[in-house]
């Protein structure tokens, strides 16, 4: 027994004190991790990699077979099958409630945090569809330090999270029904555009002048009722189908801008809006501000649809879902003051004096959210 | 006639502000960065060798007939005490020398079915407190180490290690009876080292500074003239008591007496981390930033050494991002993906160093700050806290540090300038 206790006896006589005096201070170390990829397709199809420390796999498969202390490539493919055993006999997948068939496919070589790492790639058949279970015990007997960090896709978006040796299995929860989740989220649009001055703001800034026309260097009352109809339908169709675009863009991931970039701006939108309102003239442009703003917002709304949804999954129901109550709380705040624009627009005092009091101070407030979100 | 041409001039502007929203949104499509890609986390691509005799791995820690061994001595280990204690030191050892912090996990699992008893052999509590000491779970700790010592009075090193734990998380008081024993009992130097850094904590620095000097200068004698030591101390535990001396002149401002020190620590165990880090930030202080990197050149990249190449390089080269901190940010996401708080005090310095700008970036370094202050006591971890709270002139953390630092009457240069900047302001 003592000669097979190899470099461990020799250990023992330095202990008592030492291994204590040496390291009197706490300096964390880190400790072994394993990274666990894995997807499961809606055919039925398995597929992922295990990346797994060659030190720590060194404990568990010769991987110095020549004992130098060093672990050359023709060591490891020469262990493979070794290794692959290793995987089938510790790491379980389930679909259903059904094992899935899975074997190792490769042995490559890879690093994490600058370790020197194995990476096993594998795939394989899940014959029963539903929820997708893990289970790990590879490691987790002989190191209680070890963790296996996994990321985990199914169709219901990614999963991110860890084994460790007191939880070895993750079970994938049921996910929301679809319909919950697109009434969870319209009620959210709803609510971030009622609660959102500053597009409120914006969007009475638009609504204002609509109904007058600009004729000869000065507002006036608008003949009609249709020709307010009119105006703001395109108004609120460009504004909306500018925003819906970049909302989808930036919450599909397509493109992304960092908040600092478009809170400042929608503030700079509100104050620009609002201004032109004073210029008759500059009537023409509200259509298409009203469009290229829209893109600006439509990335507001995506920041917030981020903060309120960091996990991606029913992408499509909660992006409709959003956009949908954003669209319905405008709907809301056009019929709540077209009407009072409408009844005001033949006063007198409307034209000239109370829509651009009105501007300015939206404008005014514009002014203050800019310099609190440069500040 | 003017009509026409106020007409052409809104024309012409309502085409301009239509290619400009066209060209906003073209922006959009491209110049912003893509993010699809960007959330799979984690390693380099795989590859396969070419080369057979490619060098996939160094095993440190020996030969590797030594794994192989482990396994059968690992079931041996669960009926018998004895070696269950033995592997699990072994391994202790071994971790600390080669710096493989994976064996802390495998001495766990050894002591795992030990520890589960309702009765445990106290050799065992104390080892497995040395783990929980560096996980830093201290508390735990403590708990099993006053169970060790209940069942045996006479353990040194359960008295040594309890000290130690009480006076990493600034717990002066409770230290000194630990240390009162270890002098007692004939751990005269261990006992020396462990009362100098409760002194040194405790409104008595210079004394604690002159007690270790005498110590290591080898003059210390006792009151019949004899010197106090037949046989000097292993090189394991003078690097140590250099570092601790080096720790207490750092605080009273003293940076080329703690550099000498340090060399020295650094000559003796030239494997030893700690040491390393230690005096690498002593030359960081002394803006000796090429020294700082090369004394961390030969050791293994853990987080403390990469946040110290990182700071060395980034003053060296200001308004460089130096090449270790995409390394350190993946290691210290990688800890908090384990669900780790063990490196609060290395988070709370790089917020520190690299400042977030705004309000929300330096309350979120004060918070870390605090946090760790509120895990782990020693110099760095006060001078960090002191330094968050300075930069976020938060009255609240200024009350609280200062009321700990009154009652346990602890001085540093260094703490008492940021606290005085932070009163004037």
């Amino acid at each position: 027994m003592t000669r097979a206790m190899g470099w461990f006896a020799q250990g023992v006589a330095a202990l008592c004190a030492l291994c204590i005096l040496g390291a009197p201070r706490a300096e964390s170390h880190e400790s072994s991790t394993s990274y666990l990829r894995l997807e499961a397709r809606a055919d039925g199809s398995l597929n992922g990699s295990l990346d797994v420390g060659a030190l720590d796999l060194s404990w568990s498969v010769p991987l110095d077979a020549d004992g130098d202390g060093r672990v050359l490539w023709r060591e490891v493919e020469a262990v493979k099958p070794g290794i692959a055993a290793l995987v089938a006999d510790k790491l379980t997948v389930e679909r259903g409630g059904r094992r899935c068939i899975f074997h190792v496919t490769d042995v490559l070589v890879t690093r994490h945090v600058g370790e020197p790492y194995l990476s096993l790639p594998f795939a394989g058949r899940c014959e029963a569809a539903g929820l997708l279970g893990i289970r790990s015990d590879l490691f987790f007997g002989e190191d209680s330090g070890h963790r296996t960090l996994f990321d985990v896709r199914t169709a219901s978006g990614p999963t991110a999270g860890f084994l460790a040796a007191n939880v070895r299995e993750w079970q994938q929860l049921q996910a929301p029904n679809p319909w919950t989740t697109f009434a969870a989220f319209v009620v959210q649009g709803i609510w971030h555009v009622w609660t959102g001055y500053d597009h409120l703001a914006f969007l009475l800034s638009l609504l204002l002048p609509c109904a007058l026309t600009a004729g000869r260097g000065a507002w006036r009352p608008a003949a009609r009722f249709q020709v307010v109809f009119r105006d703001l339908l395109r108004i609120i169709t460009a504004f909306t189908v500018a925003h819906s675009i970049t909302l989808g863009l930036a919450t599909l991931q397509v493109v992304s801008v960092s908040a600092r970039i478009i809170e400042p701006l929608i503030a700079a939108t509100i104050i620009i809006a609002a201004l032109l309102n004073l210029f008759p003239k500059a009537a023409p442009l509200r259509l298409p501000l009203a469009f290229s703003f829209g893109l600006i917002h439509g990335f507001g709304f995506a920041l917030a649809l981020s903060e309120l949804a960091p996990v991606r999954g029913q992408i499509v129901a909660l992006l409709a879902g959003f956009n949908i109550g954003v669209e319905l709380a405008q709907l809301s705040v056009v019929l709540l003051v077209a009407p009072v624009l409408v009844l005001l627009r033949q006063s007198a005092v409307y034209a000239t004096r109370l829509m651009p009091a009105a501007s300015v101070a939206v404008a005014a407030a514009g002014f203050v959210w800019l310099g609190a979100r440069l500040g | 006639m003017r009509r026409v041409v106020t007409e052409g001039v809104a024309a012409s502007l309502t085409a301009a502000v239509w290619a400009v929203a066209r060209l906003a949104l073209a922006v959009s499509a491209l110049a912003v960065s893509p993010t699809a890609e960007a959330s799979t986390a984690g390693g380099a691509s795989a590859f396969r060798p070419t080369d057979p005799d490619f060098v996939v791995a160094e095993l440190p820690g020996g030969p590797s007939g030594a794994r192989e061994g482990f396994a059968r001595q690992f079931e041996l280990s669960r009926s018998d005490p004895q070696l269950a204690a033995r592997l699990a030191g072994a391994l202790l050892e071994q971790a600390r020398i080669s710096a493989q912090p994976q064996l802390y996990g495998r001495a766990e699992s050894v002591l795992a079915p030990w520890i589960a008893r309702p009765t445990v052999p106290a050799p065992l509590l104390t080892l497995e407190a040395t783990i929980l000491q560096q996980r830093h779970e201290f508390a735990a700790a403590i708990r099993l180490l006053d169970r060790a010592i209940a069942q045996d009075p006479r353990s040194g090193q359960a008295h040594l290690l309890r000290a130690n734990v009480h006076i990493v998380t600034g717990d002066y008081e409770h230290a000194r009876p630990d240390c009162a024993w270890l002098m007692g009992s004939g751990e005269q130097w261990t006992g020396s080292v462990c009362i100098a850094q409760v002194l040194g904590s405790t409104g008595q620095l210079e004394r604690a500074r002159a007690l270790l000097e005498r110590l290591t200068a080898g003059d210390a004698v006792d009151a019949s003239g004899r010197k106090q030591f037949d046989r000097g101390p292993t090189a394991e535990v003078l690097a140590w008591t250099l570092s601790v001396r080096a720790d207490l002149a750092v605080r009273a401002g003293a940076l080329p007496e703690a550099e000498a020190m340090l060399t020295r620590a650094v000559a003796l165990t030239p494997a030893g981390d700690y040491v390393r880090l230690a005096l690498a930030d002593v030359l960081i202080a002394r803006n000796r930033l090429a020294d700082a990197v090369n004394v961390l050149d030969t050791t293994r990249p853990s987080v403390g050494v990469l946040l110290r190449r990182t700071i060395a390089q980034s003053r060296a080269h200001a308004g460089r991002t130096p090449d270790s901190l995409a390394d350190l940010e993946e290691r210290l996401n990688v800890s908090a993906q384990r669900g780790e708080r063990t490196h609060l005090r290395e988070e709370t310095r790089l917020a520190l160093e690299f400042p977030h700008d705004g309000t929300d970036g330096r309350q979120a370094a004060l918070a870390r700050a605090r946090d760790n202050f509120n895990v782990q006591r020693e110099t760095e971890d006060i001078r960090l806290f002191a330094r968050a709270v300075a930069v976020a002139r938060d009255p609240a953390a200024l009350a609280m540090l200062k009321d700990w630092l009154q009652r346990s009457h602890y001085e540093d240069v260094i703490v008492n300038e940021l606290m005085r900047s932070g009163q004037s302001s």
